[in-house]
Formats: structure tokens, sequence, C-alpha cells
């Protein structure tokens, strides 16, 4: 398999930081009571996660080993001001709505994560990659759980009010908490079904090779 | 390590290496803030923009002369917009979730210019709001109803209290201790606009301002019981100078003469730079209070003069008084005063009249027999009561009947208006032959009804701000029965 191709659907399926790995639970269970905030983390820890995965990718061979973590909590914690300034300036609507949420991104372990596990390892263009499709899968989750928050726990969708019926549970962390297992579980799920599938269906080609050979 | 060693050592670059990236990172961040940073001036556009839609000229109003520290909010700054002749007031409301809540108030004056009006937008910003975690459940159409609010006359009382959770809740939001600060901050911005607008200014109320000599007295740990014509006082002093504050127990007679007096806590100190010790001191306050015995507010009123805080040597000399103690001795004065000077206000005050219309309930006598007509107040979300109840020779309740139902079903509750009645009448049934004490033992010293309370009598819940108001009437016609009985009808002439 294409080695990009490998990263990216590790970063977005089989190795998605929010439900196969749980990083980043604290931004995920205070804002995906809005799909729009949810939406904008997402967006957020992509452009972050990618500048930060291509900065420490590129230094990798200059930074020694040593100092390697409070070096790239520096470069995390100025492109986190960066991304701070830039939203307060310009979507002012985003920033307001992630609060807090913004500043902790510094902490957010799928950066560090993926820093440290990733982009010290591998290639500027492969940690990009990587930063791209870790970020897309994070946001793509919160996003998909910040729709069922919203649409059950305030009847509204990225604030557009659809129906009077709400679970107020829902809109707050508890609920948060709640659809985030029941997602966990789902998408595990679905995607053990679908590797058994693959096994099934490889070891029947198996079988019939060697019926085949056999005969 | 020689100097050559550690300019080649793993140590010296991992210290130049980190050197370097903070230096990097800290010129990068000095030129995107410069780049990016928002002044005062732009986010200050920004709110007029998010309320005008558009670009508005404003003039910042001198407030520096006014009082902006209210009890409820403290103003920042008052523009008045020079396109609409609004007012936009940047106030924190206290008592928020995470201290005060920052609002921006748009204010309409009144046609004359000289009260408010009607209230405009109200906006919450985030930045300058992050202690409010909740700031994002309050729906930005809950503060577009303060204006249609205001026009109805609905008034902003608010939000969570400890005591009573579900209390006057002006909107429920899930943020209410959000929302309370932000109804302190429309409230205290009307407030100060109005006194603004006016030209006048804000003047700190004082709650005791009806008590004559209270300057001295802690009025909030102070109390009194009556019994006949005389008043047990438990006076609580203030601190005077290096003297603490002294605790008295002051019995005043019918003759409004000092029947008793005795220091139960003395609070000289040894500190004043005089040769005498705590125990003289005491001797010297001892000798004094005891020739307030038979002592009237006049002697005592002589003795402090118009200060009431100071007390000259020549009046102590000339009322044989000891001086050497003059500032304990000035505080023994001070309660005696109160005590004495404040027997008819307190003899005649009306009890338990929070929650009742005094200028509509009214009251005839019948030999020992008193008929009130109390109409109450509302007591959100229930609505005025009127009742009518007669109390007998022996202060108990002979009749109570609920003339007027103020119940309402806007309380969230799956209960009709006339299941509320319903639960109304039950509980008003169990205060026939009641007293003032049952009352006052169900109402508590918060002046709520708690549902242990109400438990504990066998009174229904479901209903119980109706129910408090029905059990403050029958506290106010019981506990008023003797001044009741000596005074004209009530109404008007109650105040």
């Amino acid at each position: 398999m294409n080695k990009y191709k490998k990263i990216t659907l590790d970063g977005l399926i089989y190795q998605n930081p929010t439900f196969m790995l749980v990083l980043g639970t604290c931004p995920t269970l205070g804002l995906i009571s809005s799909a729009f905030s949810a939406f904008g983390m997402g967006l957020t820890v992509l452009v972050i996660l990618t500048l930060s995965n291509l900065i420490i990718s590129a230094l990798r061979k200059v930074i020694p080993n040593a100092v390697r973590i409070p070096c790239y909590i520096v470069i995390i914690a100025t492109l986190v001001t960066f991304a701070r300034m830039f939203l307060q300036k310009f979507v002012p609507d985003l920033y307001d709505s992630l609060g807090g949420f913004l500043a902790l991104i510094v902490v957010n372990c799928i950066i560090l994560g993926r820093a440290e596990a990733f982009a010290n390892k591998n290639g500027v263009l492969e940690s990009a990659v990587d930063g791209v499709a870790n970020g897309l899968g994070f946001t793509v989750a919160l996003t998909l759980m910040g729709i069922i928050c919203e649409f059950f726990g305030n009847g509204s969708l990225f604030g557009l009010q659809i129906m009077e019926f709400k679970i107020g549970m829902l809109a707050t962390p508890a609920g948060a908490f709640l659809v985030y297992g029941l997602s966990i579980a789902v998408f595990v799920y679905v995607i053990d079904a679908i590797e058994r599938a693959r096994r099934v269906k490889a070891n029947k080609l198996a079988r019939e090779n060697l019926l085949k050979e056999a005969a | 390590m020689t100097a050559k060693e550690f300019f080649k050592s793993t140590t010296f670059r991992c210290l130049v290496t980190l050197l370097c990236v903070l230096l990097v990172c800290g010129v990068f961040l000095t030129i995107m803030n410069g780049l990016l940073a928002i002044s005062e001036e732009e986010k200050f556009q920004r709110v007029l923009s998010s309320i005008y839609g558009k670009n508005v000229t404003t003039e910042k109003q001198n407030i520096s002369d006014k009082n902006t520290d209210l009890a409820t909010a403290k103003i920042n700054d008052v523009y008045l917009v020079t396109d609409d002749g609004n007012y936009i007031v940047n106030v924190s409301g206290k008592n928020g979730y995470g201290g005060n809540v920052l609002c921006w108030v748009v204010i309409k004056p009144a046609a004359d210019k000289k009260s408010v009006g009607g209230v405009g937008n109200v906006q919450v910003p985030a930045t300058g709001n992050e202690g409010e975690s909740f700031l994002n459940k309050i729906n930005s159409s809950v503060f577009k109803r303060f204006e249609q609010d205001y026009k109805n006359g609905i008034v902003y009382e608010y939000g969570y209290d400890e005591n009573d959770a579900e209390g006057d809740m002006y909107i429920k939001t899930g943020a209410s201790c959000t929302m309370r600060g932000v109804s302190n901050a429309v409230n205290g911005t009307i407030q100060f606009m109005n006194a603004y607008l006016s030209g006048g200014s804000i003047e700190e109320d004082d709650p005791y301002e009806d008590y004559a000599y209270h300057k001295l007295i802690n009025m909030e740990s102070t109390s009194w019981t009556k019994d006949g014509d005389k008043i047990t006082y438990t006076v609580v002093t203030k601190k005077n100078g290096p003297a603490n504050p002294f605790t008295f127990t002051i019995v005043i007679n019918g003759e409004k003469k000092v029947e008793e007096f005795t220091v139960k806590t003395y609070g000289s100190t040894d500190s004043t730079g005089y040769d005498l010790t705590i125990e003289e001191y005491n001797a010297i306050v001892d000798a004094n209070v005891a020739k307030f015995i038979g002592k009237d507010a006049a002697y005592f009123a002589s003795i402090l003069g118009e200060d009431e805080t100071k007390a000259k040597n020549d009046k102590y000399e000339e009322n044989e008084l000891q001086t050497g103690a003059t500032k304990s001795t000035t505080l023994c004065l001070a309660a005696a005063a109160f005590a004495t000077s404040n027997y008819d206000l307190i003899m005649n005050a009306i009890e338990y009249k929070q929650k009742i219309d005094l200028e509509k309930t009214t009251w005839t006598v019948d030999g020992d027999k008193i008929t009130y007509n109390v109409v109450t107040l509302k007591n959100a979300p229930a609505d005025p009561f009127t009742f009518t109840i007669v109390v007998n020779g022996e202060k108990k309740i002979e009749e109570f009947t609920v003339k007027t139902y103020g119940s309402t079903d806007s309380t969230g509750y799956d209960l009709t208006i006339e299941e509320y009645n319903a639960i109304v009448d039950a509980n008003v049934a169990k205060f026939i032959g009641k007293d003032a004490a049952y009352f006052a033992a169900i109402i508590t010293d918060e002046m709520k009804g708690t549902n242990a309370n109400f438990a504990e009598n066998e009174l229904q819940t479901g209903a119980t701000k109706s129910t408090y108001l029905c059990l403050l009437a029958g506290a106010f016609a019981t506990s008023n029965y003797d001044y009741c009985l000596t005074h004209v009808n009530g109404g008007e002439s109650n105040e």
C-alpha cells in the first residue's frame, strides 16, 4: 500500500485519535454540545497539528533528544498563541465559541503525541500528511458527535433550530460523555465488522486457491 | 570540564537549541502580535457593529464624579451614540458564576431625556467573561427578551439562589448564575442611567435610616423582643477607635426608660497608650453603665449630641461619668440611646410586611376581633392574592378565606390553575385556630417557606409560592394584632 495512503487511513480510521486512541478528550467533552464549536475546534487542531508536525519534523535532526519535549511544547504553544491571535482578529465568533478550550490546545495530547510518535521519526512531507489525516480524523469525529449532541440536546443543527424536542442532558458535558462512549463503541464495532469480513473473504479466497491447487 | 569541552558538550548544544527555539518563537509572536493585536477601540467598534449592524459614532460620557459601584453592578463606561441618541453602557454585573459578568447594555432614554425609557440590546462578550463557563448555554434570543420585558414591566429577578434553587428566576437558561450576573448588570445599568439622566447620583441606601442612633450599632447582629410594654434588646455595637465591639442586654420599660443595662461582652483594649489594664477599663465601663438605669432618650441624647458618635469630656463631668474609657463608654451611650430612642418605632412596627401590599390592605376592629382584608404582592410566578382573615381575642385565626387567587401555570410544572388553587385551599384550611408562633415557625429567617417546614405542618407542596403568600398573610394578621387593634383601619395610612 502506498505509504501516504496508509498514513491517511491510519489518521482517519485505524488510529483515529478520538475513537481509537481516545486522545484529546478534554475539548471533545467540552465542545461537542455545539456542532459549530466542535467543527471549529477540529479545524483549529488540524491546522496547528499540521504545522507543528511540519516544523518538528524539519527540526528533528537539530533538536537534541534530551530537550525535545520542551522544544515541542514551546513550538506548539507558539502556534496555539498565533492561532488565538488569528481567530480573535479574523473569526471572532469562532474565537468566542471556543473560549478557554482554545488555549488548552497547547496541552492537547494528539498534537504532542503525533510530534513524539511520528514527526520526530519521519520526513517533512509524511509528517504533514500525518498531521492533516489526524486533524481530519479529529475534526470529523468531533463534528459528528457535535451534530448528535446539538440535534438531540438542543433540537438544532449548527445553531439553526430544527425541532422543539430536546434531551437537555445531551447538551451538557455529562451527556457528551455518553455520546462519546457510544460513538466509540459503534465506531469500533463497524471497523471490527469490516476487518472480520475482509479476513473471512481472504480466508475463503486462500481456501479456494488451496483446493484448486490440490485438485 | 574545561571551557572547550563545555562548548562541545551536549549540555551546551541543548542550551543553545532551547534558547534559539525560544528566541525564534518569541520574535515570531512579537511580530504577529504587532500585526494581529486588537485595540480596545477595535473591540468597542466590534461591539457597536454587533449591536447596530453598522459603524456608529459615539461620545464617551464623563462619569468620574458619579457613584458607579452599585449593589448589583459596577458601571465601567457610558457612551452616547450620537446617531440615535441612545446610550451604550459597559457594565460588570455582580454575582455571576465566576465573578462579575461583563456586559454591554443599550439604554433608550425617555422622550424628555430625563429617565430611562427602554432597554435595548444586551451583549455579553466571551472575551472578558472567561470565568462564565456556561455562558454559551444562554441563547442570544434570551438577551433580546430584556427589551420587550422592560416594556411589559417585568422585573428581572433572578437567577439561582442557594436557599431556593428554583427561586425567582427571570429566565431559566441552564446558566442560572451567569444569568443572575447579567440581570444584575441590566438592573444596575437602569438604576445608574435613571440617576445619570436626571442629573443626580445614586446614594447608597441605608436600610436602617429610620432608626435613630444606629451609626455605632451593628444592626445586622442586633435583635430585640417585645413583651407587653417592655422591649429587651441584645445590642451589638461596631468598633469605635481602639475599642472593639461590645454586646449589651438592655431592657426598656413602658416609660421608655432603661430598666436593665448589662454588658455581655466587653470590647475595651489596652492599645491606647494609656497606663490602664483591660480590667481597669472594664471597671470604668461598669461604673458608667450603672448610672444609665432609669434614664431616658433625652439623657443620652444630651451627652452624645448631634454627632451621635462622640461624647465630650465636659458632658462626662456634667453627668458624673468617669473618663479614661471614653471610646468604650461612647459605645455604651450609643447603645442606650439606640434602645431608648427607637422604643416607639420598634413597638409600633408592622411585622411580616415583606410581601403585603400595605396600601391596599385594610382591617376593621369589632370588639376584640379584627377582620383583615389582606392584599399581597406578587411572589413570582404567583400573582397577588387577596384574603379575608378574622383574628379573635386569643390572637388566633378564626376565619381564613381566599378572595382572589394568584396562582399561575407558568412554572413549568404539570398542574392546572384549579389544581394549584385546590392545594392553596387545603393548606389555608389548616390555618384555622393557629397563632403567630405557628406561622413564625414555618416562615424561616430567610423569609422563605421550606419544604421541610411544609411537611412538618402537614401542608401540601406543589403550590409553595402561593402557599407562602398565604402564610405571610396569616403571620401578618396574627403578629400585628396588638398594633392593628389600636391603629386606624390600614390602607394608605399604614405608612
